[in-house]
Order: structure tokens, then sequence, then C-alpha cells
């Protein structure tokens, strides 16, 4: 705990703190275009990938625990497994397969097109690739437990019932998957936020999430109080959006 | 129709759900191959001979990997990497096997932590963490430090390692400490020989999270580590963004199998430590085995001869071969004035019992009477705020479980999971310091005399409900404790079962002789086992006595009720007479009906008289007109059949609910809606105070006059 909130704390103070003190490093992260636009770019990025991980994580999650036996324990296997793969190896993976040369190029110039020289790579949506990754496993880890234990005889007393397929899943199915909906949403919002690494390979400079912007700021530029204001905006947009969800949730339970 | 069946049929003939079904599968086919297909390109990109990441890859070579390992700047980021897991993985896993263990077994403000623990990762990005601990460097200048890295890592992974923990902590029923107490371990002790051998898989796991998390955590590294001595994943990123070093390929595939080889390490690590533990077992256990057997050749004649010690009048001779009086015991409990308050509520109220060398006392209340409490309080698990406990005439209040010689049968048997049948019995015995031998002699004997002895090698869980429960005694009784406690043993069990068992409970307590303190809620149960049963309500003892006399001579309402059916007729008290063996009680202005007295019945209070239905005869089917002395017109409610008899509840014409039981091929006196004049002899019927207030519902459908008053 303490080797959590001291760092946090350090950074909230430093971004007041930091002559010329105040709220001046706010005051210029607010002023800035390219800042705010970086900053608009990271929500917009966080969000665009959790709707995607909702999207395919949702029924593929249906699928793995709806009496699938073997296969949907082999499908949770890889989903869970894929998590342990390190994440720098992976945005290095893909930039081999969407970069210039690479896989996706070379299989296309076989088939016949002309891309050998196509680079999908660095782009935002070589990017969006890799943020997705690591966020449709975790939508499904946080799905997983909540979907799992949905006790499916309610849906077959709703068919009793004469619900249809569409009443039974709104009714029936979907409120009872809404706690990890919100949870599995939350976390990867809150943390494709942060992300660093794979926008920083994936998506190079022009595509620049925060993440990469406050580690220049902080390391390369020695703006500790701007970067700690960009650290503190981070902070509280992933607070709050957590406690949101955690309100519409229901307490969170 | 099987339910499974059921559910196919409804889910799978539709043509519909198949083809939702299909797409689903090609959905989840496509997503696996997403999510795998890094790993499958970087490992044959790491043996291509061009070094750049272009294909069609022209040939095929292993040199990266020897390029990779030759070179200093390389091999020493592999080093700082595996120093950094190492570390994290010692660190977390110890600080976070602590924090799981104060997170699950309190209940107090420790558990108010754990939500903040666990989101302050999810809310704060490890880059603004890192941010804050590199500003925090700067300033104490101790930046470039190793440590400062693992103390990042450490905080980062140790979520993962306190959640995979206490999961393991949770399933791990902490009764199994209690179990091992009794036993004679000491706290300390049973949590090292209990829980964590049984935990330590998932702390295998848990470091190997760890180790993951930390050798692929670049940020913090990025922001905390010198740019001289990089770890490797920080090596790769700045290698990917300036140079795109023709080693990366081997270099990622490296990190691959550092990950694969954790995950290797932990599940051969799992699989021996479950082996270990196993295999152990099985070699004890056929050497335990074989000379038990032979061992129980020998012993089988004399056993047999002295259980069938003929049992003379009187609880104290009652004694089987076990309990033989090498250590004095005689098995006499005296629990005085428990008190044990939990916060503002009062669970165990001035409570005395009371058993005597060779009883079987029954504590028997409904739930939350506090029966389990003065059961824990008998065997240590608990403190008493007032009160003591007295056994053979040595003051144990104080003493922790083990050292107050008593057995405990547990709800749940809290049988080792790990351990076999004769390792669970042999427990208490190994940890009294018997030589091999004599553990090996008095565990065959015991699971002899629970009829176990072909089990001995199984495992708990390749055992049915009753086998446990036979081990769960034979465990407790093995050492021949002064008094063996059991909380509802048999509650788990389904009906045909317990009864089974229960006639099993009563041989063992007639051969065995030891004194045992039994908590139930079954009414049925007490009545069948006990030489005494204390009833207990609100944490207050409500009577106790004999079976015999708690049954038919119930001293309040509640007791009469909780015993079973009863006829209840509310009147006010006419008179009593001096010896106090007969009362009067006036339903209405012409019907009095005499009984026993029981407890505080004085003239003029209400009173309730109660008859059991087994006494209530039938004088006169279908008859009207006035009721004689004893006799009641009773209009019959409901019949249910119960197979050797008819239940029949009816209202009494004067008010108050009847119960009488007919025998089934007498019942076709009793029709639902006629009547019935019944009666019963006044010395079978006993008047107790009717309680003011709550009756429980129970007088809802009495008219207002039968009332009294």
């Amino acid at each position: 705990m303490v080797a959590f909130v001291v760092p946090v704390a350090t950074v909230l103070a430093t971004s007041v703190t930091e002559p010329p003190g105040g709220l001046s490093h706010y005051a210029r992260f607010v002023g800035s275009p390219d800042l705010v636009r970086i900053f608009v770019r990271t929500v917009g990025m966080a969000a665009v990938a959790t709707a995607i991980a909702l999207v395919v994580g949702y029924p593929l999650t249906y699928f793995v625990t709806s009496g699938q036996g073997r296969p949907g324990k082999m499908v949770m296997a890889v989903v869970a497994g894929s998590l342990f793969v390190s994440l720098i190896v992976r945005s290095y993976a893909w930039l081999a397969i969407l970069g210039r040369g690479g896989l996706v190029g070379w299989v296309g110039s076989r088939l016949g097109g002309d891309t050998s020289d196509l680079a999908l790579a660095p782009t935002k949506l070589a990017s969006l690739v890799g943020i997705l990754q690591y966020a449709i496993p975790m939508m499904m880890l946080a799905l997983y437990d909540v979907v799992r234990r949905v006790d499916r005889t309610l849906m077959h007393a709703a068919e009793s019932l004469g619900a249809g397929p569409v009443r039974r899943f709104l009714r029936v199915y979907w409120p009872q998957t809404v706690p990890g909906v919100t949870a599995g949403s939350a976390l990867v919002f809150v943390s494709v936020l942060g992300y660093y690494i794979i926008p920083s390979i994936l998506g190079g400079p022009q595509n620049m999430m925060l993440g990469e912007l406050i580690a220049v700021k902080m390391q390369t530029t020695l703006e500790y109080g701007l970067a700690s204001a960009l650290s503190s905006g981070l902070l509280v947009v992933g607070t709050v959006s957590y406690l949101l969800v955690r309100r519409a949730s229901g307490g969170g339970r | 129709m099987s339910t499974a069946g059921l559910t196919r049929a409804l889910s799978v003939s539709r043509g519909g759900y198949r083809m939702i079904r299909v797409a689903l599968g090609c959905l989840a086919f496509l997503v696996c191959f997403y999510l795998v297909v890094p790993a499958l390109v970087v490992v044959p990109l790491s043996f291509s001979a061009s070094g750049f990441l272009v294909f069609p890859v022209p040939g095929w070579t292993a040199h990266w990997y020897s390029d990779l390992l030759g070179d200093p700047v390389w091999r020493a980021a592999i080093a700082k990497s595996a120093y950094v897991a190492v570390s994290v993985i010692v660190l977390s896993v110890v600080l976070g096997s602590g924090a799981a263990y104060a997170f699950v077994r309190s209940r107090g403000p420790l558990l108010q932590m754990v939500e903040p623990l666990f989101v302050m990762p999810v809310i704060v990005p490890v880059v603004v963490y890192a941010s804050g601990m590199y500003l925090l460097a700067l300033r104490l200048g101790w930046t470039g430090s190793v440590w400062l890295i693992i103390v990042a890592h450490v905080a980062l992974s140790l979520p993962y390692v306190v959640v995979t923990l206490s999961g393991a902590l949770r399933t791990t029923d902490y009764r199994l400490e209690l179990a091992a107490e009794t036993l004679g371990k000491s706290r300390l002790s049973a949590f090292a020989r209990v829980t964590l051998r049984l935990i330590s898989p998932a702390a295998v796991g848990a470091g190997v999270l760890a180790g993951l998390v930390s050798l692929d955590e670049t940020v913090a590294a990025l922001f905390l580590g010198s740019d001289i001595a990089p770890t490797l994943p920080v090596r790769m990123y700045s290698s990917i963004r300036y140079e795109l070093d023709p080693v990366l390929p081997a270099a990622a595939s490296l990190m691959l199998g550092l990950a694969a080889a954790l995950g290797g390490v932990a599940w051969g690590a799992r699989w021996v430590l479950r082996r270990g533990v196993e295999g152990r077992a099985i070699g004890g256990r056929r050497r335990g085995d074989r000379l038990g057997r032979r061992g129980g050749a020998a012993t089988a004649g004399r056993a047999v001869a002295e259980v069938r010690v003929p049992s003379t009048s009187g609880g104290s001779t009652r004694r089987g071969p076990m309990t033989g009086g090498e250590d004095g015991a005689r098995g006499m409990l005296e629990a005085r004035e428990l008190v044990k308050r939990f916060g503002a509520v009062v669970a165990v109220d001035h409570v005395d019992v009371e058993v005597r060398p060779g009883e079987l006392v029954t504590l028997l209340g409904p739930s939350g009477s506090g029966k389990s409490t003065t059961l824990a309080l008998v065997a240590g698990f608990e403190d008493p705020d007032g009160g003591c406990v007295v056994l053979d005439g040595r003051d144990v209040t104080s003493l922790p479980p083990r050292k107050r010689n008593v057995g405990v049968v547990f709800q749940n048997y809290a049988l080792f999971p790990h351990m076999t049948v004769y390792e669970n019995v042999a427990f208490g015995l190994r940890a009294r310091g018997l030589t091999d031998a004599d553990v090996r002699q008095r565990v065959m004997e015991v699971l002899e005399l629970v009829r176990l002895e072909g089990l001995a090698e199984r495992f708990p869980r390749e055992l049915s409900g009753g086998q446990q429960q036979r081990v769960a005694v034979a465990r407790a009784i093995a050492y021949r404790p002064a008094l063996l406690l059991m909380d509802e043993p048999l509650s788990a069990l389904d009906r045909y079962l317990r009864e089974e068992l229960q006639s099993e409970i009563r041989r063992l307590h007639r051969d065995f002789g030891t004194s045992i303190l039994y908590v139930t809620h079954d009414q049925s149960e007490a009545l069948a086992l006990s030489d005494r049963v204390v009833i207990l309500r609100q944490g207050r003892v409500e009577q106790s006595g004999t079976p015999q006399d708690v049954y038919e001579r119930p001293r309040s309402l509640f007791v009469a009720r909780f015993l079973g059916q009863a006829g209840l007729l509310f009147g006010q008290v006419e008179a009593v007479s001096s010896d106090q063996r007969r009362a009067s009680l006036r339903l209405s202005s012409d019907v009095r009906l005499e009984g026993t007295p029981v407890g505080a019945v004085r003239p003029g209070d209400r009173g309730v008289l109660v008859v059991r239905p087994e006494h209530v005869v039938v004088m006169d089917p279908g008859g009207a007109g006035h009721p004689g002395p004893h006799g009641l017109e009773m209009r019959v409610e409901e019949c249910i059949y119960q197979g050797d008899y008819v239940r029949v509840r009816g209202l009494f014409q004067t008010g108050g609910r009847g119960v009488i039981h007919l025998p089934s091929g007498e019942a076709e006196v009793a029709v639902q809606g006629g009547y019935l004049r019944v009666g019963w002899r006044p010395d079978r019927a006993v008047i107790v105070p009717a309680p003011d207030g709550d009756l429980g519902g129970f007088e809802t459908a009495i008219p207002l006059e039968a009332k009294g008053r």
C-alpha cells in the first residue's frame, strides 16, 4: 500500500509544487493544442479498444462458458496464456508482421498485389492491433467469472414462460452479466489509458499516446512539473471512469 | 427425462442455435490465432539468415543466438533481468503470503484494506506510478539503483500474488488448523503442517506470476533503471526504437522461452509437491498397512474380547478397551457459568454443562442458540468472557486446545485433504510423540473399530460422506481423549446414512466408553443418542434432563414444541395440588383439564396443557355433544399419511390445536372436516406456563375465549 501511495502522492505534489508552482503546469497542458490533442487521442483510443474488446470478448466468453467442454477450455487457456507473452515481444512481432517488408506485405504480393512496400506499422491501426492483444484477454478474464456463474436454467425457465430469444437475452441473460461487463470495461479502459510501450513501437511518434509523452517530458526534456500534471490528468480520468462504472454497476459488487 | 437431457433438448434442437454456435466457434478460432500469431512469427524469425524483418525468409541460421549471448550488453541485460525477477519472486511471495493470511483469517479493519490494494493498480497506470517512483528517486538521489526496480515490481506483482494466495487460503478450511490444534499441534506448527502445505502449489503459482510480471515489465524499469545497465525488456525496447539489432528476434524468442520455462517450473513444482505429499503417503502407507495388518491380526482377538465387556449399570463402568486408565483420564467435564459475547450479542449466557464419565450429553437447540459456541468454548477455540471449563478436575479454561486432551469431530469433518486416512488418524498420535510402532498399532485398532481397516491408504476425497465421517471419529478418538466433542457430525449426510451412523455412534460410545458432548439441532437425533439432553435457547439453558424427561415433561412451551409434535391447549391455571403433582387448567367456563404441572405454574397464571400425540386416544369417533372429563371434541383439519401411522391435526372445540398419531390400520375414523372425541390420561399431560406475548404464531387460530383471562 505504502509503496503505491507514496509515489502517486509524489506525482500529485510535484504537479503543483514544481516551479513556477500552482496550477501553471495544468494551465500549460490545457493551453497547448498539441498536448490536448494527444490527451484526446489517448482517451479515444482507450474507448475504441474497450468497445472492440467488449464486442469480441462478450460472445466469445459466452461460447467458452456455454458447455463447450474441451474446446472452450482450450480457448480460455490460449486467452489467459497469451497474457504471459511479453508485451515487448508481441509488439515487436507485430512490427515484423505489419511493417515494411513484413509478413502481411509479403503474403499480399504473393497473392498478386503490389504490397511489398506496404507499411502498416507504425500506424494508428497497428497500435490498436497491439493494444487489443491485451484488451481482449483482459476483458474476457473479467467477464469469464461472471458469465460462468449465470444460471443457464433461468434461460430455460424464461423460454418455458414464453420468452423469445431476444427477450431472453435482454431481460434474463444480459442483466446477469452486467457486473462483468462494467468491471471488464473499466479495467480495459483504464489500463489502455496508460499504455506506453505498444503505441510507442506500433504507433510511431505521430500517434504518440499520453504514456509516452509523460516519459519523454519526464526523462528527456526534464519537465517534471508538466509531466506530473499530465500524469495527474491520467490519474483523474482513470479514477473518475472507475468510480462511474462502479456506481453504474451498483456499488461495484 | 433427466435435467441434462432436457437442457440438451431445449438448446440443441434448434437450427438457429447451431448456426450461432458455429459462428462463435469461428470467432474463437480467429481470436486465438490473433493472440498466438506473435509467438508464431517471432520464433522462426530468430532463425532467419537475413537479420531484418523481411519476408520471405532467405535462409535459416542459428547464429543470432550465439551473437546475442556473445554480446556483453545483452548478456548484462539478461543477467540483470534474472536478478530482478528472482528477488521479486522471493520478496513478493514472502510479503504476499503474510498479507493474504492476514486478510483471509482476520475479520477486522484489515479486510477493508483489501479493496484499495487491488483497485490501486487498476486505476493507477504504470506510467504514473513509475513517474512517482522516478521523482522520489531523484529527490533521494537513488536513481539507477536496481532496488528501485525491484520495489516497483514487487508493488506491481503483489496484487496478483495476494489474490492467488488468498484464494488458496480461502478454500483451505480454517477448521483444518483447529483440528490440528486439538490433535496436539501448536498454532504455528498447525499452520506450517497443514495450511502452508496445502497452499504450497498456489505459492509456487504466485511466485511464477510475480516472476512473469517482473520479466515483462518495461515501463518502470525504463524509468528507474540506469541507462548503462538496462533490464532485458528495456534493452529490447531501445533496440527496437533506435537500432533494430538483428539479434532482436533471438532475444524475443529467449524471453518467450523464459516465460515458458517459468510456466514449466510452476507446473513441475506443483506436480512434485502434490506427488511428494502423496508419494510419501504411499510409501508410509504400504509399510503401515502391511505391519498394521499383521499387528491387527495379533490384536484382533484381544480387541474383540475386550469390546464385549458387559456394560454394567452406571456410566463410569462402561469402559471399552481404549479408555485405559493410563493417564487417569475419566472424562468428567464441568463447564460452569460460561459466557461468550460477540460484540453486543451474548451468544452464550451463563451456561452450565456437565458430562459425567462415560456419558453422552447432547446440546440441542435451534440455530443461533449458542450450542456450537459452547462447544467451541469447551474445545478451546474461543476464550470465554466468563466461567470456567474443568476437565477431570483440572481447570483447562486458559489452556490451548492441544493441551486439553479433547477430541473434536467437526461438522464438515475437517480431514486433511493432503493426507491419507492412515495419516489423518495417525496425526494426533504422532503429535503426542508415540513411536511408529505404537502409532501403527493404534491407528489400525481404531480403523478396525470404525470398520475402515481396508481403506487406510485412501485419501479423504476418495471416500464417501459416511466413510469420511468415520475417519473423523477415528482421528478424534485415536489418542484416547478424555472427552469427545462432536459438532453436528451427521448433518451433512442424507437421512438414511444418518440413521445408520447414529447407531454406529451409539455402538462406539458403548464399546469405547468415552464421554461425549454432542451438538445437534435435530431433536430426534438428540433423543435417540443421548444419556442427557441440554436444550439451549438464545444462549441460555432452557432445560436439561434425560431424553424421556425432557420429551414427556417439558418445562416450557418452547421445549414442548421443539422436541416434537404436541397438542396444545391454552387456558388459565385454576388450582395446583399441594404436592405439585396435579394442576387443573380452565379452558372455558365449563371445560377444565388436569395435568402434571412442570415449571413455575401458579394458580391464576396463563398456562398451556401439552399432550404428545401418541398419548391421545380416540374415545368416540364421530361423537358429538358434551365432552366428558378428559374427553374433548376435535374437528379434523388434515390427515397426513406417514406410512406406519397417520398424523391427524385438528382444532379442539374449546380452542387450541391437537395432534394425534393413529396407527395406519385404524385411521379411517378420521375424516377431514369430521369430528373425533379424544382423550388422554391426566398423568400423560403436562401443564407449563404460557409465555407472555411471543407464542411463535401458535395461537392465531385459537378463539379468544379459550385464552383465559
